[in-house]
C-alpha cells in the first residue's frame, strides 16, 4: 500500500466521476426497467448491491419475468461475465505487489468501466491499489444510487428514455481506447481486434468475440513485435 | 432474492479467480507482452459490434453510430482528454440522429 491511502482513494474516486455520471444514468434506466419487470424496490437494490454487473443484470430482467430458475440465471451470469477472467489477468499482474487479501476485495470492483479506466484510461500509469479502489467505489456508489433513484422513479413512470445514452457509454469506452493508442502497432491491434471481433460476433453471437479477439490479437502482437510500452 | 445468490457468486468468481491467482505467478516475458495488448484488444472487441452492427433501424451502413464513434476515437487520440472527446462525440451523435434517415 502507498503511504497516503485515503488521498489516493479520493483521487481515484474524483477522477472517475465523469464515468460515474454515465454509470448513474444507466443505473436509473436499470432501476426503472427492473420495477417495471415486476421486481420490488428492495429486490432491485439488492441485485445491484450484490451482483454489481450491468449487462447481466439487464439480461436477468426478462428472464425473471418469464419465471427463470436460479440455475438459468446463474448460468447466464457466468457466460455473460466470463470476460472478467481476461480482466483479472491484467489487474492481477498490475497489482501483483499487493497482498492476496486486498486483491480479493479489489476483485469485487472489477467492472468494464474500472478495468478500462485503469488499463487504458487516466489510471493506466498509476499502479496504486488505493487509486483503483477509489474508482471502484465511485462506480459502486453511482450504480447503486442510480438503481435506487430509478426504482423509485419507475414506481410511477412507465419508461423514461434518455436520448443518446447508449452512445454516451460507447463514447466513454472509445475515449479511453483512443487516448491509449500511441504507436502504429496499437492502431494495427485496434483494427485487427475490431475486424476479428465483428467476424466472430457475426458467426457465433453472444460474447465469444471478446475471448477470440482479446486473446488471439494480443498473442499475434506479442509474437511479431516487442514491448507495447517501449515501442516507437 | 435468493435467485441473485448464484449470479453474485459466479460473477465474483470470474472477477477474483485470475486476479488473485496470477498476482503470485511470475510469468515469462512473452506472456507479459501478450497481456499488455489485452486491454486494447478486448475493449475494442467490446465496442465494435455496438458501433458497426447497430440495431437501430437505419437504412444506410453509414449511420450515426460508426460516424460519431470514429470521430470520438480520433478526438480522444488527439486531445487525450476523456471528458472533451466523450461529450463532443455524444453531442455529435445527438445531431446526427436528427439528420440521418431511419
Amino acid at each position: 500500500m502507498d503511504p497516503n491511502t485515503s488521498t489516493r482513494t479520493w483521487q481515484g474516486f474524483r477522477e472517475f466521476l465523469p464515468v460515474g455520471l454515465v454509470i448513474f444514468s444507466y443505473a436509473v434506466v436499470f432501476g426503472i426497467l427492473a420495477v417495471n419487470s415486476g421486481l420490488g424496490i428492495l429486490e432491485t437494490c439488492t441485485m445491484s448491491l450484490t451482483v454489481f454487473a450491468g449487462a447481466s443484470q439487464f439480461i436477468a430482467l426478462p428472464m425473471i419475468q418469464s419465471g427463470a430458475s436460479i440455475w438459468a440465471l446463474t448460468a447466464m451470469a457466468l457466460v455473460v461475465n466470463m470476460r472478467h477472467l481476461l480482466y483479472g489477468l491484467n489487474i492481477g499482474q498490475k497489482y501483483s505487489k499487493s497482498r492476496p487479501a486486498w486483491l480479493l476485495g479489489l476483485s469485487f470492483g472489477i467492472v468494464d468501466e474500472t478495468y478500462a479506466f485503469n488499463t487504458l484510461g487516466p489510471g493506466r500509469n498509476l499502479d496504486s491499489l488505493s487509486y483503483f479502489m477509489g474508482t471502484a467505489l465511485c462506480a459502486y456508489v453511482t450504480w447503486n444510487t442510480g438503481t435506487f433513484a430509478g426504482a423509485v422513479l419507475g414506481k410511477w413512470t412507465e419508461a423514461l428514455r434518455i436520448e443518446g445514452l447508449d452512445f454516451a457509454m460507447l463514447a466513454v469506452f472509445l475515449s479511453m481506447i483512443g487516448s491509449s493508442v500511441r504507436t502504429r502497432r496499437d492502431w494495427v491491434v485496434l483494427a485487427l481486434s475490431a475486424v476479428f471481433a465483428l467476424g466472430i460476433y457475426h458467426l457465433a453471437g453472444g460474447y465469444w468475440h471478446l475471448f477470440a479477439a482479446g486473446l488471439a490479437v494480443p498473442l499475434a502482437a506479442a509474437r511479431f513485435n516487442g514491448n507495447r510500452t517501449n515501442a516507437s | 432474492m435468493i435467485a441473485f445468490a448464484g449470479m453474485t457468486l459466479v460473477t465474483y468468481l470470474t472477477r477474483s479467480l485470475f486476479t488473485v491467482f496470477i498476482s503470485g505467478v511470475r510469468i515469462v516475458p512473452f506472456w507479459s507482452r501478450t497481456l499488455e495488448f489485452v486491454p486494447l484488444a478486448v475493449l475494442t472487441a467490446l465496442v465494435a459490434p455496438f458501433l458497426l452492427v447497430p440495431d437501430a433501424p437505419y437504412v444506410t451502413i453509414l449511420n450515426p453510430y460508426p460516424i460519431a464513434g470514429i470521430v470520438t476515437l480520433l478526438l480522444a487520440h488527439r486531445s487525450r482528454n476523456l471528458l472533451v472527446s466523450a461529450v463532443t462525440g455524444t453531442a455529435l451523435f445527438l445531431v446526427l440522429i436528427r439528420i440521418f434517415p431511419t
